[in-house]
Protein backbone atom coordinates (compact mmCIF):
# COMPACT_ATOMS: atom_id res chain seq x y z
CA UNK A 1 0.00 0.00 0.00
CA UNK A 2 2.90 2.36 0.67
CA UNK A 3 3.86 2.36 -2.99
CA UNK A 4 0.45 3.68 -3.99
CA UNK A 5 0.94 6.79 -1.86
CA UNK A 6 4.58 7.31 -2.68
CA UNK A 7 4.63 9.53 -5.79
CA UNK A 8 6.44 7.20 -8.15
CA UNK A 9 9.74 6.22 -6.69
CA UNK A 10 12.45 4.49 -8.68
CA UNK A 11 10.08 2.03 -10.24
CA UNK A 12 8.68 4.46 -12.82
CA UNK A 13 11.81 6.56 -13.31
CA UNK A 14 12.37 5.69 -16.98
CA UNK A 15 8.74 6.16 -17.81
CA UNK A 16 8.65 9.57 -16.10
CA UNK A 17 11.73 10.59 -18.08
CA UNK A 18 9.80 9.97 -21.28
CA UNK A 19 8.75 13.46 -22.36
CA UNK A 20 5.28 12.39 -23.52
CA UNK A 21 4.37 11.41 -19.96
CA UNK A 22 6.54 13.08 -17.33
CA UNK A 23 5.47 13.26 -13.69
CA UNK A 24 2.10 14.69 -14.66
CA UNK A 25 1.43 11.93 -17.15
CA UNK A 26 2.45 9.25 -14.69
CA UNK A 27 0.17 10.84 -12.09
CA UNK A 28 -2.74 10.70 -14.55
CA UNK A 29 -1.95 7.05 -15.33
CA UNK A 30 -1.93 6.21 -11.63
CA UNK A 31 -5.44 7.63 -11.29
CA UNK A 32 -6.86 6.02 -14.42
CA UNK A 33 -9.39 3.19 -14.49
CA UNK A 34 -9.32 0.89 -17.52
CA UNK A 35 -11.81 -1.78 -18.56
CA UNK A 36 -10.09 -4.70 -20.30
CA UNK A 37 -12.63 -6.53 -22.45
CA UNK A 38 -11.30 -10.04 -23.01
CA UNK A 39 -8.25 -11.43 -21.29
CA UNK A 40 -6.75 -13.92 -23.72
CA UNK A 41 -4.02 -13.19 -26.24
CA UNK A 42 -4.51 -9.47 -26.89
CA UNK A 43 -6.18 -8.86 -23.54
CA UNK A 44 -3.47 -10.61 -21.54
CA UNK A 45 -0.69 -8.71 -23.28
CA UNK A 46 -2.55 -5.42 -22.89
CA UNK A 47 -3.18 -6.10 -19.21
CA UNK A 48 0.52 -6.82 -18.72
CA UNK A 49 1.61 -3.59 -20.43
CA UNK A 50 -0.85 -1.40 -18.55
CA UNK A 51 -0.11 -3.09 -15.26
CA UNK A 52 3.61 -2.54 -15.75
CA UNK A 53 2.90 1.08 -16.73
CA UNK A 54 1.24 1.64 -13.37
CA UNK A 55 -2.36 2.49 -14.26
CA UNK A 56 -4.62 2.91 -11.24
CA UNK A 57 -7.14 0.16 -11.81
CA UNK A 58 -7.53 -2.64 -14.34
CA UNK A 59 -10.91 -4.33 -14.59
CA UNK A 60 -10.52 -7.64 -16.40
CA UNK A 61 -13.54 -9.34 -17.97
CA UNK A 62 -13.39 -12.74 -19.65
CA UNK A 63 -15.77 -15.69 -19.43
CA UNK A 64 -13.32 -18.37 -20.52
CA UNK A 65 -10.88 -20.73 -18.82
CA UNK A 66 -7.22 -21.35 -19.68
CA UNK A 67 -6.57 -24.22 -22.09
CA UNK A 68 -3.31 -25.77 -23.34
CA UNK A 69 -3.75 -24.29 -26.85
CA UNK A 70 -3.67 -20.79 -25.28
CA UNK A 71 -0.11 -21.07 -24.02
CA UNK A 72 1.89 -20.23 -27.18
CA UNK A 73 0.36 -16.75 -27.32
CA UNK A 74 -1.41 -15.90 -24.05
CA UNK A 75 1.52 -14.67 -22.02
CA UNK A 76 -0.07 -14.45 -18.56
CA UNK A 77 -0.89 -18.16 -18.34
CA UNK A 78 1.17 -21.23 -17.51
CA UNK A 79 0.76 -24.99 -17.65
CA UNK A 80 -0.79 -25.22 -14.21
CA UNK A 81 -3.48 -22.72 -15.21
CA UNK A 82 -4.18 -24.80 -18.31
CA UNK A 83 -4.29 -28.17 -16.58
CA UNK A 84 -6.57 -26.84 -13.84
CA UNK A 85 -8.72 -24.88 -16.30
CA UNK A 86 -8.38 -21.73 -14.18
CA UNK A 87 -10.64 -18.82 -15.26
CA UNK A 88 -8.50 -16.55 -17.43
CA UNK A 89 -9.08 -13.44 -15.38
CA UNK A 90 -8.06 -15.23 -12.15
CA UNK A 91 -4.91 -16.62 -13.75
CA UNK A 92 -4.10 -13.19 -15.16
CA UNK A 93 -4.59 -11.48 -11.81
CA UNK A 94 -2.30 -14.03 -10.17
CA UNK A 95 0.49 -13.53 -12.73
CA UNK A 96 0.16 -9.75 -12.71
CA UNK A 97 0.36 -9.67 -8.90
CA UNK A 98 3.82 -11.27 -9.10
CA UNK A 99 5.03 -8.14 -10.89
CA UNK A 100 4.11 -5.98 -7.92
CA UNK A 101 3.42 -2.31 -8.44
CA UNK A 102 0.54 -0.05 -7.56
CA UNK A 103 -2.18 -1.26 -9.97
CA UNK A 104 -5.40 -2.61 -8.52
CA UNK A 105 -6.56 -5.61 -10.59
CA UNK A 106 -10.24 -6.56 -10.42
CA UNK A 107 -11.11 -9.84 -12.19
CA UNK A 108 -14.62 -10.62 -13.46
CA UNK A 109 -15.04 -14.17 -14.79
CA UNK A 110 -18.26 -13.38 -16.62
CA UNK A 111 -19.70 -12.95 -20.10
CA UNK A 112 -19.78 -9.24 -20.98
CA UNK A 113 -23.36 -8.42 -21.88
CA UNK A 114 -24.94 -4.97 -22.09
CA UNK A 115 -25.85 -4.98 -18.39
CA UNK A 116 -22.36 -5.90 -17.20
CA UNK A 117 -20.80 -3.41 -19.60
CA UNK A 118 -22.94 -0.68 -18.12
CA UNK A 119 -21.96 -1.73 -14.60
CA UNK A 120 -18.21 -2.01 -15.24
CA UNK A 121 -17.80 0.62 -17.93
CA UNK A 122 -19.66 3.65 -16.68
CA UNK A 123 -16.84 5.15 -14.62
CA UNK A 124 -13.75 4.11 -16.60
CA UNK A 125 -11.39 6.40 -18.49
CA UNK A 126 -10.76 3.92 -21.30
CA UNK A 127 -12.01 0.61 -22.67
CA UNK A 128 -9.45 -1.69 -24.27
CA UNK A 129 -10.49 -4.31 -26.78
CA UNK A 130 -9.00 -7.74 -26.27
CA UNK A 131 -12.09 -9.67 -27.29
CA UNK A 132 -12.28 -12.38 -29.94
CA UNK A 133 -15.61 -11.51 -31.47
CA UNK A 134 -17.32 -8.73 -33.39
CA UNK A 135 -20.60 -8.81 -31.46
CA UNK A 136 -18.83 -7.61 -28.31
CA UNK A 137 -16.94 -4.95 -30.25
CA UNK A 138 -20.14 -3.49 -31.74
CA UNK A 139 -21.67 -3.56 -28.27
CA UNK A 140 -18.64 -1.75 -26.84
CA UNK A 141 -18.70 0.79 -29.69
CA UNK A 142 -22.36 1.65 -29.03
CA UNK A 143 -21.71 1.98 -25.32
CA UNK A 144 -18.53 4.03 -25.72
CA UNK A 145 -20.10 6.44 -28.21
CA UNK A 146 -23.26 6.84 -26.12
CA UNK A 147 -21.35 7.48 -22.89
CA UNK A 148 -18.41 9.26 -24.59
CA UNK A 149 -15.72 6.92 -23.30
CA UNK A 150 -12.65 6.33 -25.52
CA UNK A 151 -11.97 2.79 -26.61
CA UNK A 152 -9.23 1.17 -28.68
CA UNK A 153 -10.21 -1.51 -31.17
CA UNK A 154 -7.62 -4.19 -31.83
CA UNK A 155 -8.01 -7.39 -33.81
CA UNK A 156 -5.49 -10.08 -34.66
CA UNK A 157 -5.46 -13.23 -36.78
CA UNK A 158 -2.69 -15.15 -38.52
CA UNK A 159 0.41 -12.94 -38.71
CA UNK A 160 -1.26 -9.58 -38.43
CA UNK A 161 -4.11 -7.41 -37.43
CA UNK A 162 -5.26 -3.89 -37.01
CA UNK A 163 -5.86 -1.16 -34.49
CA UNK A 164 -8.12 1.86 -34.41
CA UNK A 165 -8.57 4.22 -31.47
CA UNK A 166 -12.08 5.60 -31.09
CA UNK A 167 -12.36 8.84 -29.17
CA UNK A 168 -16.02 9.90 -29.22
CA UNK A 169 -16.33 13.52 -30.29
CA UNK A 170 -12.86 13.42 -31.81
CA UNK A 171 -12.78 11.35 -34.96
CA UNK A 172 -14.76 8.40 -36.26
CA UNK A 173 -16.30 5.46 -34.44
CA UNK A 174 -16.07 1.83 -35.55
CA UNK A 175 -19.37 2.07 -37.43
CA UNK A 176 -18.23 5.10 -39.47
CA UNK A 177 -15.94 2.63 -41.25
CA UNK A 178 -17.83 -0.61 -40.78
CA UNK A 179 -21.54 0.11 -40.27
CA UNK A 180 -22.44 -3.56 -39.84
CA UNK A 181 -20.47 -6.49 -38.44
CA UNK A 182 -19.51 -9.16 -40.94
CA UNK A 183 -21.93 -12.10 -40.76
CA UNK A 184 -20.99 -14.90 -38.35
CA UNK A 185 -18.59 -17.29 -40.02
CA UNK A 186 -17.49 -14.94 -42.81
CA UNK A 187 -14.24 -13.81 -41.17
CA UNK A 188 -11.23 -15.88 -40.29
CA UNK A 189 -10.78 -16.42 -36.55
CA UNK A 190 -7.71 -17.53 -34.62
CA UNK A 191 -9.28 -20.99 -34.50
CA UNK A 192 -9.65 -21.21 -38.27
CA UNK A 193 -6.60 -19.32 -39.59
CA UNK A 194 -4.30 -19.70 -36.60
CA UNK A 195 -2.33 -16.89 -34.97
CA UNK A 196 1.23 -16.28 -33.84
CA UNK A 197 2.38 -14.43 -30.74
CA UNK A 198 4.45 -11.77 -32.59
CA UNK A 199 1.26 -10.61 -34.31
CA UNK A 200 -0.52 -10.44 -30.96
CA UNK A 201 2.40 -8.58 -29.41
CA UNK A 202 2.55 -6.03 -32.25
CA UNK A 203 -1.15 -5.25 -32.11
CA UNK A 204 -1.26 -5.17 -28.30
CA UNK A 205 1.82 -2.91 -28.19
CA UNK A 206 0.23 -0.44 -30.57
CA UNK A 207 -3.01 -0.42 -28.58
CA UNK A 208 -1.08 -0.02 -25.31
CA UNK A 209 1.01 2.87 -26.66
CA UNK A 210 -2.14 4.71 -27.71
CA UNK A 211 -3.71 3.86 -24.35
CA UNK A 212 -0.82 5.42 -22.43
CA UNK A 213 -1.14 8.50 -24.59
CA UNK A 214 -4.90 8.83 -24.15
CA UNK A 215 -4.63 8.27 -20.40
CA UNK A 216 -1.39 10.10 -19.69
CA UNK A 217 -1.28 13.00 -22.12
CA UNK A 218 -2.36 16.52 -21.15
CA UNK A 219 -5.17 18.36 -22.97
CA UNK A 220 -2.80 19.49 -25.71
CA UNK A 221 -1.42 16.00 -26.20
CA UNK A 222 -4.92 14.60 -26.48
CA UNK A 223 -6.13 17.35 -28.83
CA UNK A 224 -3.22 16.81 -31.21
CA UNK A 225 -3.99 13.10 -31.36
CA UNK A 226 -4.93 12.03 -34.89
CA UNK A 227 -6.91 8.80 -35.00
CA UNK A 228 -5.99 6.37 -37.75
CA UNK A 229 -6.54 2.77 -38.66
CA UNK A 230 -3.22 0.95 -38.64
CA UNK A 231 -2.62 -2.50 -40.10
CA UNK A 232 0.43 -4.55 -39.20
CA UNK A 233 1.73 -7.78 -40.72
CA UNK A 234 4.71 -9.26 -38.90
CA UNK A 235 5.27 -12.00 -41.47
CA UNK A 236 5.64 -9.69 -44.44
CA UNK A 237 7.12 -6.94 -42.26
CA UNK A 238 4.57 -4.39 -43.43
CA UNK A 239 2.52 -1.66 -41.84
CA UNK A 240 -0.20 0.44 -43.40
CA UNK A 241 -1.80 3.53 -41.93
CA UNK A 242 -5.15 4.85 -43.11
CA UNK A 243 -6.26 8.30 -42.03
CA UNK A 244 -9.89 8.07 -40.98
CA UNK A 245 -12.62 10.66 -40.74
CA UNK A 246 -15.97 10.78 -39.10
CA UNK A 247 -18.86 9.98 -41.47
CA UNK A 248 -21.85 12.21 -41.00
CA UNK A 249 -24.18 9.40 -42.08
CA UNK A 250 -22.81 7.00 -39.43
CA UNK A 251 -25.75 5.18 -37.82
CA UNK A 252 -24.05 5.27 -34.41
CA UNK A 253 -22.06 8.47 -33.82
CA UNK A 254 -24.00 10.37 -36.51
CA UNK A 255 -27.60 9.32 -35.92
CA UNK A 256 -27.34 8.15 -32.32
CA UNK A 257 -28.71 4.65 -32.95
CA UNK A 258 -27.35 2.16 -30.45
CA UNK A 259 -28.99 -0.95 -31.81
CA UNK A 260 -26.32 -3.38 -30.61
CA UNK A 261 -26.64 -2.10 -27.06
CA UNK A 262 -30.43 -2.15 -27.23
CA UNK A 263 -30.87 -5.52 -28.93
CA UNK A 264 -28.26 -7.09 -26.65
CA UNK A 265 -30.33 -6.01 -23.68
CA UNK A 266 -33.24 -8.03 -25.02
CA UNK A 267 -31.40 -11.05 -26.35
CA UNK A 268 -29.84 -13.13 -23.67
CA UNK A 269 -28.70 -16.73 -23.99
CA UNK A 270 -31.28 -19.16 -22.57
CA UNK A 271 -30.51 -22.37 -20.75
CA UNK A 272 -32.85 -25.11 -21.93
CA UNK A 273 -33.48 -26.85 -18.64
CA UNK A 274 -33.06 -30.59 -18.49
CA UNK A 275 -31.54 -30.71 -21.97
CA UNK A 276 -27.99 -29.73 -21.07
CA UNK A 277 -28.28 -27.15 -23.83
CA UNK A 278 -27.90 -23.41 -24.17
CA UNK A 279 -29.71 -21.47 -26.88
CA UNK A 280 -27.94 -18.39 -28.23
CA UNK A 281 -30.11 -15.74 -29.89
CA UNK A 282 -30.15 -14.91 -33.60
CA UNK A 283 -27.30 -12.71 -34.78
CA UNK A 284 -27.76 -9.22 -36.23
CA UNK A 285 -26.54 -10.51 -39.59
CA UNK A 286 -27.31 -13.89 -41.13
CA UNK A 287 -24.42 -16.36 -41.24
CA UNK A 288 -23.04 -17.69 -44.51
CA UNK A 289 -23.56 -21.41 -43.90
CA UNK A 290 -21.81 -22.56 -47.08
CA UNK A 291 -18.64 -20.62 -46.34
CA UNK A 292 -18.80 -21.77 -42.75
CA UNK A 293 -19.09 -25.43 -43.67
CA UNK A 294 -15.66 -25.38 -45.32
CA UNK A 295 -14.01 -23.20 -42.71
CA UNK A 296 -15.23 -25.26 -39.77
CA UNK A 297 -13.51 -28.37 -41.11
CA UNK A 298 -10.19 -26.56 -40.99
CA UNK A 299 -10.95 -25.13 -37.55
CA UNK A 300 -11.03 -28.55 -35.98
CA UNK A 301 -14.79 -28.89 -35.73
CA UNK A 302 -15.93 -32.52 -35.75
CA UNK A 303 -18.33 -34.07 -38.25
CA UNK A 304 -19.51 -30.87 -39.88
CA UNK A 305 -22.71 -31.60 -41.75
CA UNK A 306 -25.36 -29.58 -43.51
CA UNK A 307 -28.97 -30.53 -43.00
CA UNK A 308 -30.99 -28.22 -45.21
CA UNK A 309 -31.21 -24.88 -43.44
CA UNK A 310 -29.12 -26.13 -40.51
CA UNK A 311 -25.44 -26.67 -39.96
CA UNK A 312 -24.38 -29.16 -37.28
CA UNK A 313 -20.93 -29.84 -35.92
CA UNK A 314 -19.05 -31.04 -32.88
CA UNK A 315 -16.97 -28.43 -31.07
CA UNK A 316 -14.86 -29.30 -28.05
CA UNK A 317 -17.16 -31.18 -25.68
CA UNK A 318 -20.32 -29.81 -27.29
CA UNK A 319 -22.57 -30.35 -30.29
CA UNK A 320 -23.59 -27.20 -32.14
CA UNK A 321 -26.67 -26.65 -34.30
CA UNK A 322 -26.62 -23.40 -36.23
CA UNK A 323 -29.77 -22.00 -37.83
CA UNK A 324 -29.98 -19.75 -40.89
CA UNK A 325 -30.75 -16.69 -38.76
CA UNK A 326 -27.64 -17.20 -36.61
CA UNK A 327 -29.52 -18.76 -33.69
CA UNK A 328 -27.59 -21.66 -32.23
CA UNK A 329 -28.16 -24.54 -29.86
CA UNK A 330 -25.08 -25.60 -27.95
CA UNK A 331 -25.64 -29.06 -26.48
CA UNK A 332 -23.37 -30.41 -23.78
CA UNK A 333 -23.30 -27.44 -21.42
CA UNK A 334 -25.65 -25.50 -19.18
CA UNK A 335 -23.23 -22.59 -18.85
CA UNK A 336 -24.25 -19.67 -21.08
CA UNK A 337 -20.70 -18.29 -20.94
CA UNK A 338 -19.25 -21.61 -22.06
CA UNK A 339 -21.76 -21.83 -24.90
CA UNK A 340 -21.01 -18.28 -26.00
CA UNK A 341 -17.26 -18.98 -25.87
CA UNK A 342 -17.66 -21.99 -28.19
CA UNK A 343 -19.94 -20.04 -30.54
CA UNK A 344 -17.47 -17.15 -30.80
CA UNK A 345 -14.48 -19.39 -31.18
CA UNK A 346 -15.88 -21.28 -34.13
CA UNK A 347 -18.20 -18.69 -35.64
CA UNK A 348 -16.19 -15.62 -34.77
CA UNK A 349 -18.94 -13.06 -34.36
CA UNK B 1 -1.06 -3.05 -76.02
CA UNK B 2 -3.51 -1.99 -73.43
CA UNK B 3 -7.17 -1.97 -74.21
CA UNK B 4 -8.51 1.60 -74.42
CA UNK B 5 -11.81 0.31 -73.01
CA UNK B 6 -10.25 -0.79 -69.73
CA UNK B 7 -8.39 0.65 -66.75
CA UNK B 8 -5.64 -0.99 -64.74
CA UNK B 9 -5.69 -0.61 -60.98
CA UNK B 10 -4.15 -2.31 -57.96
CA UNK B 11 -6.42 -3.94 -55.38
CA UNK B 12 -4.72 -5.00 -52.12
CA UNK B 13 -1.43 -5.27 -54.00
CA UNK B 14 -2.80 -7.31 -56.92
CA UNK B 15 -3.17 -5.93 -60.47
CA UNK B 16 -6.75 -5.74 -61.76
CA UNK B 17 -8.23 -4.80 -65.10
CA UNK B 18 -11.69 -3.20 -65.11
CA UNK B 19 -14.03 -1.84 -67.77
CA UNK B 20 -13.54 1.85 -68.34
CA UNK B 21 -15.94 3.81 -66.15
CA UNK B 22 -16.23 1.17 -63.41
CA UNK B 23 -17.24 2.54 -60.02
CA UNK B 24 -16.09 1.53 -56.54
CA UNK B 25 -19.51 -0.05 -55.93
CA UNK B 26 -19.11 -2.16 -59.07
CA UNK B 27 -15.67 -3.28 -58.02
CA UNK B 28 -17.03 -4.50 -54.67
CA UNK B 29 -19.83 -6.30 -56.45
CA UNK B 30 -17.43 -7.96 -58.86
CA UNK B 31 -15.33 -9.13 -55.92
CA UNK B 32 -18.44 -10.46 -54.20
CA UNK B 33 -17.90 -8.33 -51.11
CA UNK B 34 -20.68 -7.11 -48.87
CA UNK B 35 -20.32 -3.33 -49.08
CA UNK B 36 -21.30 -2.70 -45.46
CA UNK B 37 -18.40 -4.72 -44.05
CA UNK B 38 -15.64 -3.19 -46.20
CA UNK B 39 -13.82 0.13 -45.91
CA UNK B 40 -12.29 1.39 -49.16
CA UNK B 41 -9.10 3.38 -49.38
CA UNK B 42 -8.10 4.84 -52.76
CA UNK B 43 -4.65 6.35 -53.26
CA UNK B 44 -4.16 6.51 -49.47
CA UNK B 45 -7.42 8.30 -48.81
CA UNK B 46 -10.51 6.74 -47.35
CA UNK B 47 -13.35 6.87 -49.87
CA UNK B 48 -16.54 7.89 -48.05
CA UNK B 49 -19.24 5.25 -48.25
CA UNK B 50 -21.68 7.77 -49.75
CA UNK B 51 -19.45 8.31 -52.82
CA UNK B 52 -18.98 4.67 -53.82
CA UNK B 53 -21.76 4.52 -56.38
CA UNK B 54 -20.39 7.54 -58.29
CA UNK B 55 -16.65 7.29 -57.78
CA UNK B 56 -15.10 6.06 -61.04
CA UNK B 57 -11.84 4.19 -60.76
CA UNK B 58 -9.02 5.73 -62.81
CA UNK B 59 -5.98 4.21 -64.47
CA UNK B 60 -3.30 3.51 -61.88
CA UNK B 61 -5.55 3.86 -58.80
CA UNK B 62 -4.25 2.00 -55.79
CA UNK B 63 -7.17 0.51 -53.86
CA UNK B 64 -7.01 -1.07 -50.41
CA UNK B 65 -10.07 -2.96 -49.23
CA UNK B 66 -10.16 -3.35 -45.48
CA UNK B 67 -12.38 -5.64 -43.44
CA UNK B 68 -12.37 -5.86 -39.67
CA UNK B 69 -10.13 -8.43 -38.08
CA UNK B 70 -12.15 -10.43 -35.60
CA UNK B 71 -9.66 -12.40 -33.51
CA UNK B 72 -8.07 -11.44 -30.26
Amino acid sequence: MESRLDPFPQRFDRQVRFAGLGIEGQTRLAQARVLMVGCGALGGSLALYLHRAGVGELRLVDRDVVEPTNLPRQVLFDERHASERVPKVEAAAETLARGGGPTRVVPHARHLDARLLDELGRDVDLILDGTDNLATRYLVNDFAVRDRIPWIYGGVVGAGGMVMPIVPGHGPCLRCLFPQPAPPGSLETCDTAGVILPAVAAIAALQAGLALRLLGADEQGRASFKPALVQIDVWRGETHRIEVNRQTDCPCCGDGQYEFLESAELQEPTVLCGRNTVQLPASAVRPDLTALEQRLERAGARSVRRAGPLLRFGAEECEVTLFGDGRALIEGTEEPARAQAIYDRFLGA
Amino acid sequence: MSDPESVHITVNGEPWELALGSTVAELLERLGLRPEVVAVEINRELAPRSTRAERILAEGDVVELVTLVGGG
